[in-house]
């Protein structure tokens, strides 16, 4: 079909001046902060309403064009580069966010709410969420969501995924469907008890559906704020002994923080700001920085929460364990959301950002940080690893960032060969990869049982059969 | 300095997107970005254009500098910008309109703007002999050497009917407060802040020079301007052609007027007012305290705050020549019309401005958003007058 054509029935369904195939468009979607390989789209079109989106997907399918959904393509993955060309459905104008229940202690969000937006509109009435760690205030809610992505209060709370409370979604035949018990019940406050269909959706990378509204638990806000820091006094070739791993088995099993995060001393430098070459780290300072992030609603309770983190860390550091109390670094102490973790990508000059993620047992970062030092090490990078624990089993996130100058094509490549090696480290150490890019799930699936990748490629199949959602992610 | 300086620096930028929304209401920022909504129209996408200018990913065309000067050069993008690149944002936009106006692809808005002004001096293509026609029998008289101050008042107040009436109740309350001042009347010259803006470096620098031999000669020493837009460009532009003069905004003067009593305030206004931020003030000039002073200094103001307010005001699209231009057109998702539709949002019955250009651009939008009834756009100067004993 004449490439006209498309391009009239596109703006038909959105309106003129809401589709574009412009060269500076185009190349503006081609594109993230990593070293993902830049691939054009064909044309971007700008979205507001939910019978839009379904039309252009039935326009997608009948035309078999790729469709790839983005919000504010801030995402460091290149989930939002369009692999296969085709349509990029811009949905960051589909903005509202539609209810805010405090019966039932639940919201609903459209796909372009930002993660500040929402916790602007929650602090009004005293309620809050776990938002996604790293990304500016800016970036879409949703997206780090149906990711599985880490917030800030993972700890208390888990992963995020796990806080979706249900959802609509454009299926890639253009009908539309509610997940979860809203597909019942007018309220959105449970995936459960019924079948839980959003295993459809959450962590197929827009595979199988675009998510037009989005139900999330929300939390009342507690009033009340402490932090505990302790340092890990070990050695750069050893960072994190099976000791340690298990001395933070007790702190996560204590379940008193909301969040308990850790950053190699690399990671803290970058974060004051230091550029590449770093000096070398001072004997008194430790290879790795860990704090607790403690909320309660009455002092009294924080008191208790903060007496039993600092006792359990005395304890470590009274039975000869390489841990002390240090202060809580610059780099945790910020509020939420931040533009602070931005910085890093000043770190050798250039603003790209790469990164492998991963969930990973606590027991295996033990492998898994010393590994990922040797790799960083052999390539001259800095060592950036960022490490928070989960609620529930002894998992986290285990995550290597890789700042890098975007004009300097020996960054470019050293970063690509940076992110295969610890994609391998994270398999050995028995962890997952989170929000993959299509070759680190290659490496998965090859680990994986052939029955769950066969069941993966049967569902996909099932739902796209032309492929037009984002195709090549995942690997399927 | 030349697109081409930009190359590594235009590595800089994280892609983050940060220049989409203010940094404390997550609001948007980006009057072009509302306006348009692809990406290539915030900050972010300009710098992925320039660096594919560059290397040649991209060629220039019309449409590519439709892009370029969609963009009222408002700042918000630099005020939200979180990594080293920020201070280099407004730069690059203005390397990106030079090699636009070198290669002859402006749109013929611009153009017209342009050539309006080399011509005439203004961009409205009037006679030069009408500039200072707007204080006929007001009793503002010209600019004598002696003069504290010289009161200059631009293009907008010289030549726009509605800015002709601020030009105005500036000077009558100037006079009215016993303040030492001229003005140029029909031997001004447009300041070119807005040439400035548009990457017509040669003429900006031709009417700079031009602007300063006039004061030097005067003996200027002092100048209060009706404009941020002239306000910005003698106080932050001219000195790279030594020039060296005290420049104030008007309303910087008339907070000290009042704070000392030079004009009675006491007469008071009921009335619920809020406040627009004029980008050439505000962001570039870090001035959101004075005209608030004003205002609360008169008895019966309540004065409210739009959630976008102060760094965070969201642009009303007038800056960089678009109050003529009209880039961005008066449909229901232009700037202007917005913060209109914000400002009443507020209950406000006062729009309170301190920019003829934001007046003219606020006004317009209010007829297109029907609220006229509800709602009326004037200048500080004008809410002083009406007040002033």
């Amino acid at each position: 079909m004449p490439k006209e054509n498309i391009f009239n029935f596109l703006e038909k369904i959105v309106g003129q001046g809401n589709v574009s195939n412009e060269p500076s468009t185009l190349e503006c979607y081609s594109l993230d902060s990593t070293t993902n390989p830049h691939s054009l789209p064909d044309y971007v079109v700008l979205a507001t309403k939910v019978e839009q989106i379904q039309e252009l997907v039935r326009l997608a399918n009948t035309k078999k064009i790729p469709i790839t959904p983005v919000v504010g393509m801030s995402s460091t993955g290149g989930l939002t580069i369009p692999l296969e060309k085709g349509i990029i459905l811009d949905l960051h104008k589909m903005d509202k966010i539609i209810e805010i229940n405090e019966d039932i202690d639940y919201a609903i969000v459209e796909p372009g709410v930002t993660i500040g937006q929402i916790d602007a509109e929650l602090k009004k009435k005293d309620y809050w969420v776990s938002l996604p760690v790293g990304p500016p205030g800016s970036a879409g809610l949703l997206p780090g969501y149906i990711l599985h992505g880490y917030g800030h209060l993972g700890g208390k709370f888990g992963i995020n995924s796990e806080q979706i409370t249900g959802m609509e979604v454009v299926l890639p035949d253009g009908e539309l469907v509610k997940l979860g018990g809203c597909a019942i019940s007018p309220y959105w406050f449970h995936r459960t008890p019924i079948p839980d269909l959003t295993g459809l959706i959450l962590g197929w990378q827009g595979t199988t559906g675009i998510v037009t509204k989005l139900g999330i638990n929300i939390y009342p806000r507690p009033a009340f704020k402490d932090m505990v820091g302790w340092g890990l006094f070990t050695n750069h070739n050893d960072p994190f002994p099976e000791s340690c791993a298990r001395f933070l088995m007790k702190v996560a099993r204590a379940d008193a923080a909301h969040d308990i995060s850790g950053h190699t001393w690399g990671a803290v430098q970058i974060g004051r700001g230091l550029k590449f070459p770093l000096p070398p780290k001072p004997k008194e300072e430790p290879e790795l920085y860990f704090s607790a992030t403690l909320y309660a609603f009455t002092r009294e309770e924080l008191a208790v929460k903060r007496k039993t983190l600092e006792t359990l860390v005395k304890e470590a550091t009274d039975a000869g364990l390489p841990i002390a109390s240090t202060d809580v670094t610059e780099r945790v102490k910020v509020e939420m959301p931040t533009k602070y973790a931005l910085k890093y990508s000043d770190h050798r000059g250039g603003g790209g950002l790469d990164y492998i993620g991963s969930i990973t047992p606590i027991i295996g970062w033990s492998q898994g940080i010393k590994k990922l030092n040797e790799v960083f090490d052999r390539y001259n990078f800095t060592p950036y690893i960022r490490l928070a624990v989960y609620r529930g089993t002894l998992q986290g996130m285990m995550r290597a960032l890789m700042p890098y100058n975007r004009g300097d094509e020996k960054d470019v490549e050293a970063v690509r060969k940076i992110a295969r090696e610890v994609v391998q480290v994270i398999l050995a150490c028995g962890g997952l990869i989170y929000k993959a890019p299509s070759f680190a799930c290659e490496e998965m699936w090859k680990k994986g049982d052939p029955n769950f990748l066969k069941l993966l490629k049967q569902v996909k199949q099932t739902l796209d059969p032309n492929r037009i959602m984002n195709p090549g992610r995942l690997s399927l | 300095m030349a697109l081409e300086d930009y190359r590594d620096i235009l590595n800089t930028c994280r892609l983050c997107g940060n220049c989409r929304r203010t940094g404390t209401t997550y609001l948007p920022c980006c009057p072009a970005g509302e306006r348009f909504g692809f990406d290539q129209y915030y900050s972010r996408g300009k710098a992925v254009i320039a660096k594919d200018l560059l290397v040649g990913k991209l060629t220039w065309s019309r449409s590519l500098a439709d892009v370029v000067y969609r963009c009222a050069m408002c700042a918000a993008c630099v005020e939200q910008c979180p990594v080293d690149y920020k201070d280099h944002i407004l730069q690059v936009f203005g390397a990106l309109r030079e090699e636009s106006v070198e290669r002859g692809l402006v749109a013929p808005e611009v153009r017209d703007f342009l050539e309006n002004i080399y011509t005439f001096n203004n961009p409205y293509g009037e006679p030069k002999k009408k500039r200072g026609k707007w204080a006929d029998g007001s009793g503002i008289r010209e600019y004598e050497p002696g003069n504290e101050f010289l009161y200059y008042v631009g293009c907008i107040g010289s030549y726009d009917t509605r800015g002709n009436e601020i030009a105005r109740s500036v000077g009558e309350i100037l006079s009215q407060s016993g303040l030492s001042f001229g003005i140029l009347g029909s031997n001004e010259n447009c300041d070119g802040n807005e040439v400035n803006m548009l990457g017509e470096r040669g003429l900006f620098e031709l009417l700079a020079k031009k602007n300063i031999n006039t004061f030097e000669k005067l003996g200027v020493k002092k100048i209060v301007t009706l404009s941020p837009h002239a306000y910005n460009a003698i106080k932050n532009d001219y000195p790279q052609y030594d020039a060296n003069f005290d420049v104030h905004h008007y309303v910087q003067i008339l907070r000290e007027i009042i704070g000392r009593g030079g004009i009675d305030v006491s007469k008071g206004l009921d009335s619920r007012v809020t406040y627009h931020d004029p980008c050439f003030l505000g962001r570039y000039n870090g001035e959101y305290d004075a005209p608030r002073e004003i205002l609360k200094s008169i008895p019966g103001i309540e004065l409210v705050e739009m959630e976008r307010n102060r760094e965070n005001a969201f642009c009303c699209g007038g800056g960089s020549g678009n109050f003529y231009t009209d880039l961005f057109g008066s449909i229901e998702n232009s700037p202007a019309r917005i913060r209109i539709r914000e400002a009443h949002e507020t209950g406000a019955e006062i729009l309170a401005v301190a920019c003829p250009s934001c007046l003219i651009m606020l006004e317009d939008a209010l007829k297109g958003e029907g609220l006229e009834e509800n709602l009326k756009v004037m200048d500080i100067s004008e809410i002083v007058k009406k007040v002033a004993g």
